[in-house]
């Protein structure tokens, strides 16, 4: 049986750096009416270059709720919402923002006492969607359009599911060159939206600089998570968890080729010195679910403490710029939708499937975690098909438990420490089995 | 063969038919040799899949708990899609050859990745229905039509003309037609038929063969019309809305009448939702079915269609207005997230209109039948 110890994850320090540059752009936000800036509400994956380019600002939604949770006030604006007859089953990224949109334009109720950051949201310009794999995030800016009292344009880009019709798999067949086309279309109607809503010409100039920083950038992370292949690996998962802002509404925001650069030199210093992420690495495991930001810095300690490094997950290692080679910074419009239509959440279940099993064979993967995440329903949706099937098809022993990204009220805790014992347990005797 | 039976006996007939809701489908595979596809709930253009010569029908919630389908998809998800792939694991489904999902719920996406992978032999084909209604939105819906069509020809080894599908579209136009006049008499006489029997009318339309369901209806229809002045009316008026996917469960719709209530219209997908327009028979047929969709969503808003132009809040209060109803009672299906995000703004407007609301938010298992009826009781009460 395995024993815990109290033990520390070793967290990457460059990390630092991103932190600086979250703070330099939640500043800009803030006074972005001040300083004359339109600001574009968003949901889904990166697309904040598309605005930078016209010096406008924007929040992402995702981003906004985890930034509330992870200063620890996400509590006031989830339960405005919920007193407003918001469900508590709903997205709780969703609620949060909600709740953070709707002191915003109906003011804080006296009964409520928020923390600064819930109450700095500035009201909307603009609102652009642009969700793949989730019916909730078109949704959502639905229901934020209609706070703000049904008079905010709004721009919705539809990101086609890629199920894997006719024999299509992964960035490859008829029904993916007919969903890039239809995407980058769509790209071209929202440059003309944004023209509208800015009341200037497109800066494609300044769109493609931001590529070119965008695919770097992207580039550097991909190659720093692959240098964890090695054994024992010198970053985990959650170290990518933390530092997923530059690739996610930070993209293209200056100064995140530099930190991620010191990301990686950081990752290739602890592999030439034998550093590793655990201490005393005996397993490796596979993070499937969505992150689960309340609980990020006591998770990393939990699986430290089992001698277990969380490797790589779907989460981090199946989006945010995954494929920056396909991003031509000249014409990025087909990479940018590439990016998004093959993102971890959009692709149909064969897919999904032989994606997991290549991941977990190129990081050697002893064990899966599931993270049901109760109000992410596009992530959960396949997580019971991917245990059985990539046990039967490979070998892997998972667990699962209940979680939520920003709502810990849908924690148990001793049954995660029960489960995450079971999966330990479960893979030390398939080790001394030999 | 029905024309010798009472209203009342034909509508028992079409309620077996719904309590069994693949058995005439499965018979009707024996005796025509031919294909059965089933369709994800919602949003299908069940016309072309007709037009093909196979027979669509559109997969229904079944009552029973689930079980078998735990192991497939967790508990934490809709009713809905949980009892489908609850039925295709049990093997219920086996007797498909094919079903065509979508993408305007991740729920219900979910549901067909697993139903897919639990019925392999099965032709799982995918309708790509943009939401939104843009300018361009009308040409996507076509361009949505023109991939399913491929897929259904190669799927039927026969190519659609034209001609086919508009035959299939006066088909189905006839019978959301007869389907409307039931509702419009059922709206001025409400106690002709029960809520129930609205069901079975609607739920045994989607599972048998269209032919066969609009014979049925030309005999019912004028035996309901010859009733209508015996019935006597007695009851608060109410309008049921929600339940946009799967059917609100009979023990629900008996309990709103058992409180004092006569039902005098809904906006159910089990209901006027489905039959609430036909589509143009003097138009290209894939330009004329996606024109369909858009005008249906503004005649009766669905909150997956993502459509700012529509106001289902307003559309429930034009409703209740229209039909003389005194209460609403919203059936939320248990963790339906369109739903969800919509009821804060349906709350707001009945508020301001001044109609009292009773939201239902009902689990698959039903676990609390008493609670939900004492609530019922209480809330028609308040407007005796």
């Amino acid at each position: 049986m395995a024993v815990q110890e109290a033990k520390r994850a070793n967290r990457l320090k460059s990390g630092k750096l991103v932190n600086k540059l979250v703070n330099e752009y939640w500043e800009d936000l803030i006074n972005a009416k001040k300083t004359g800036k339109k600001v574009v509400y968003t949901t889904g994956l990166p697309i904040g270059p598309f605005m930078a380019a016209q010096d406008m600002a924007w929040i992402h939604g995702e981003g906004y709720g985890a930034r509330v949770a992870a200063r620890h006030e996400e509590k006031e604006p989830q339960t405005f919402a919920e007193n407003k007859g918001f469900n508590r089953e709903l997205c709780s990224y969703a609620r949060t923002q909600m709740g953070c949109a709707m002191f915003a334009e109906l003011g804080v109720p006296d009964d409520l006492n928020p923390g600064p950051i819930a109450t700095e949201i500035p009201a909307p310009d603009a609102i652009v969607t642009c969700y793949p794999g989730c019916s909730t995030g078109p949704q959502w800016d639905w229901a934020i359009e209609r706070v703000f009292g049904k008079k905010i344009p709004w721009f919705n880009v539809v990101i086609p599911y890629h199920m894997g019709r006719n024999g299509s798999t992964y960035m490859k067949g008829e029904e993916f060159e007919e969903n890039v086309k239809y995407v980058v279309r769509q790209f071209e109607d929202l440059i003309k939206f944004l023209e509208v809503v800015s009341g200037k010409p497109y800066n494609w100039d300044k769109f493609q600089e931001l590529m070119g920083v965008t695919k770097k950038v992207g580039q550097l992370r991909m190659e720093a998570m692959e240098l964890c292949k090695a054994k024992p690996a010198p970053a985990s998962f959650f170290d990518w968890s933390i530092q997923i802002a530059p690739v996610n509404y930070l993209t293209a925001w200056p100064g995140t080729i530099e930190a991620m650069q010191a990301v990686k030199d950081e990752v290739q210093e602890r592999l030439d010195n034998g550093v590793s992420a655990v201490p005393n690495e005996k397993y490796r495991i596979f993070w499937e679910g969505i992150m689960n930001w309340n609980k990020l810095g006591w998770m990393a300690d939990k699986f430290a403490s089992y001698d277990a490094t969380v490797v790589a997950g779907r989460y981090t290692h199946m989006a945010f710029w995954h494929e920056p080679d396909t991003i031509d910074p000249e014409h990025p419009l087909r990479g940018i939708a590439i990016n998004h239509l093959e993102c971890q959440l959009n692709l149909g279940y064969p897919i999904t499937e032989e994606r997991m099993m290549t991941l977990s064979k190129d990081y050697s993967i002893d064990g899966i975690v599931f993270h049901g995440a109760r109000t992410c329903r596009s992530f959960s949706r396949s997580h019971f098909l991917l245990a059985e099937n990539l046990n039967k098809k490979m070998g892997i022993q998972s667990t699962s438990f209940e979680g939520d990204m920003v709502d810990d009220s849908f924690y148990k805790e001793e049954l995660v420490n029960t489960r995450i014992e079971a999966l330990i347990e479960s893979l030390e005797a398939q080790k001394s089995r030999g | 063969m029905y024309q010798n039976l009472s209203s009342d006996e034909i509508l028992n007939k079409l309620a077996q038919i719904a309590a069994d809701p693949y058995e005439r489908a499965k018979e009707w595979k024996m005796e025509t040799g031919s294909k059965i596809i089933g369709c994800y709930i919602m949003h299908f253009p069940e016309e072309l899949l007709h037009a093909a010569g196979v027979l669509p029908i559109v997969l229904q919630v079944k009552e029973e708990p689930i079980t078998t389908g735990h192991a497939y998809y967790p508990s934490y998800f809709c009713g809905p899609t949980r009892s489908i792939v609850d039925q295709a694991a049990k093997g219920e489904l086996d007797f498909l050859d094919g079903f065509v999902g979508g993408d305007y719920c991740i729920q219900a996406v979910g549901g067909a990745e697993v139903v897919g992978n639990l019925l392999p032999k099965v032709n799982n084909m995918f309708f790509r229905l943009p939401v939104g209604n843009q300018a361009w939105t009308h040409g996507d819906i076509v361009t949505g039509l023109k991939e399913l069509k491929r897929d259904i020809e190669r799927f039927a080894a026969k190519e659609i003309s034209d001609e086919e599908i508009l035959n299939s579209i006066r088909i189905y136009n006839k019978n959301r037609s007869l389907i409307r006049e039931i509702y419009e008499l059922k709206s001025v006489h409400p106690s002709l038929l029960s809520s129930s029997d609205m069901l079975s009318i609607i739920k045994s339309s989607m599972v048998i063969p269209k032919e066969e369901h609009n014979e049925i209806l030309e005999t019912l229809l004028p035996k309901l019309q010859a009733n209508k002045d015996s019935i006597k009316e007695e009851g608060v008026r109410v309008f049921l809305s929600g339940s946009f996917c799967g059917a609100p469960k009979n023990e629900i719709l008996e309990l709103v009448e058992q409180s004092g209530a006569v039902v005098v219209g809904d906006d159910l997908f089990h209901g006027y939702r489905y039959i609430s327009d036909n589509i143009t028979e003097d138009r290209e047929p894939l330009a004329a079915i996606a024109a369909h969709y858009i005008d249906k969503n503004t005649n009766v808003p669905c909150p997956t269609r993502c459509d700012p132009k529509t106001d289902w809040p307003q559309y429930l209060v034009d409703s209740m207005r229209k039909y003389k109803a005194d209460q609403l009672v919203i059936v939320m299906a248990q963790f339906c997230e369109p739903h969800m995000f919509f009821y804060p703004d349906i709350k707001d407007a009945m508020q301001e209109a001044g109609i009292p609301h009773l939201l239902l938010e009902i689990s698959h298992e039903l676990d609390s039948i008493e609670t939900i009826k004492t609530r019922l009781e209480a809330f028609v009460e308040m407007a005796v």
